[in-house]
C-alpha cells in the first residue's frame, strides 16, 4: 500500500515535471490564467437574449460581400452545406486551423461566425478564438445553419462540398 | 480448459486490455500536448473549472495521462497507473455527465485533443469501457503455481 502510495507520487511529480519542460521549451503560456475582462463572456446558455445577427442582415451582407463567413462546425457538416465562400474553422480544432484562416481573412475585414443551430457553444468559442487573434469586427449569427437550412431565403447561398 | 491454458488466456487478456487502455491514453494525450490552448478551450467549455486554472489543467492532466499509461503497460506499475486511469476515467464521466446531461450543453467532448465527438452517451460509454478494460488488466493475471507445488499437488493425487 504504501509503495502504491509513493509510485503514485513519483508519476504524478514526473508528469509534473514533464509539463513544465515542455511548457518551457515550447508553449510558454501562463500556467495561472490572468482574468480581466469584467463583462462575462456570452454563451448558448444565454439563450433568452437576443445575441448575434438577424437571417436579413446576413443575407445582406451575404449579397453586399460585405463581410466574411466562418463556419464553426464540424467536418462532415460543412461538407454536407454551407454558406458560399464560408470559411471552415471549427471549434474542435480552432487552434490548429486558426493559421489557415488569418491566410486568406485578413484581421480588419468583417467576420460573422454561425455554428449548427441557437445551442451550440461552437460559433462561441470560435467567435472568443477569433477577438484573441485580432480580428476586430467578428459577429455571432446564433441561429446558425438552422435558419439557413430551414430558411427558403437562403436556398442560393447554399454550397457543398469542401470549401476553403 | 486445463490450469496451463487458463493461465495463459487470462494473463494474454490482461496484457492486451493494459496495451489497449495505454494506446488510446496515449492517443488521446498527444494532440492536447501539441495545442494547449485548444484543450484548455475544451475544457473551459465544460464550465466547471474556474478560469485561472484552464492552463494549469490542459498543460498537466496530458503528461499524466502518457506516465499513468507507461506506467499501465509495465508490470510491476500496473497498480499504480489502473488508480490514476481508473481517477482520470471517473473524473471525465463526473464531467461529461455534469455537463451534457446535468447543464444540456451542447459541447466537443475534448476526449482525444482534436476530435469532433460531443459530449454525451457515447463518451460515456467509451469511459466505462476503459474502466472495465484497466480492470482486467490488474485482476485478470494470476500467479503461476511453482514447481514445488506443482510436484506437491502431484504427489497428493497419487496418495489418493
Amino acid at each position: 500500500m504504501r509503495r502504491d502510495l509513493s509510485t503514485i507520487l513519483a508519476v504524478l511529480l514526473l508528469s509534473c515535471g514533464m509539463a513544465v519542460a515542455a511548457n518551457l521549451g515550447w508553449h510558454n503560456l501562463d500556467w495561472i490564467r490572468r482574468v480581466t475582462h469584467a463583462e462575462p463572456v456570452s454563451t448558448a446558455q444565454d439563450k433568452k437574449s437576443p445575441i448575434g445577427l438577424t437571417a436579413a442582415q446576413v443575407l445582406e451582407h451575404l449579397a453586399n460581400g460585405t463581410a466574411c463567413f466562418v463556419d464553426a462546425r464540424e467536418a462532415h457538416e460543412y461538407t454536407d452545406g454551407h454558406l458560399r465562400g464560408a470559411a471552415h474553422l471549427p471549434a474542435s480544432a480552432v487552434y490548429e486551423k486558426i493559421e489557415d484562416i488569418i491566410a486568406v481573412i485578413s484581421t480588419e475585414e468583417k467576420v460573422i461566425v454561425y455554428c449548427g443551430s441557437r445551442e451550440c457553444e461552437s460559433g462561441h468559442e470560435v467567435a472568443e478564438v477569433l477577438r484573441q487573434y485580432n480580428f476586430i469586427d467578428v459577429e455571432l449569427y446564433a441561429n446558425g445553419w438552422e435558419e439557413i437550412e430551414s430558411s427558403c431565403k437562403f436556398d442560393d447561398c447554399i454550397v457543398e462540398g469542401e470549401g476553403i | 480448459m486445463t490450469g496451463g491454458a487458463k493461465w495463459v488466456l487470462r494473463n494474454v487478456t490482461a496484457h492486451l486490455c493494459a496495451i489497449g487502455v495505454a494506446a488510446y491514453f496515449l492517443y488521446a494525450a498527444y494532440p492536447k500536448i501539441e495545442y494547449p490552448r485548444q484543450f484548455a478551450l475544451d475544457i473551459k467549455n465544460y464550465q466547471i473549472l474556474p478560469e485561472q486554472y484552464l492552463n494549469l489543467a490542459a498543460l498537466y492532466l496530458p503528461w499524466v495521462e502518457i506516465v499513468a499509461a507507461a506506467a499501465l503497460i509495465i508490470p510491476k506499475t500496473r497498480r499504480t497507473g489502473a488508480v490514476l486511469i481508473v481517477g482520470m476515467l471517473l473524473m471525465f464521466i463526473f464531467a461529461v455527465s455534469y455537463a451534457a446531461f446535468y447543464k444540456g450543453l451542447d459541447i466537443n467532448c475534448g476526449c482525444t485533443g482534436n476530435d469532433s465527438a460531443k459530449a454525451g452517451w457515447s463518451t460515456i460509454i467509451l469511459d466505462v469501457s476503459l474502466l472495465a478494460a484497466t480492470a482486467g488488466a490488474v485482476y485478470l493475471p494470476v500467479k503461476r503455481k511453482s514447481r514445488v507445488a506443482d510436484y506437491d499437488a502431484f504427489l497428493g493425487g497419487a496418495a489418493k
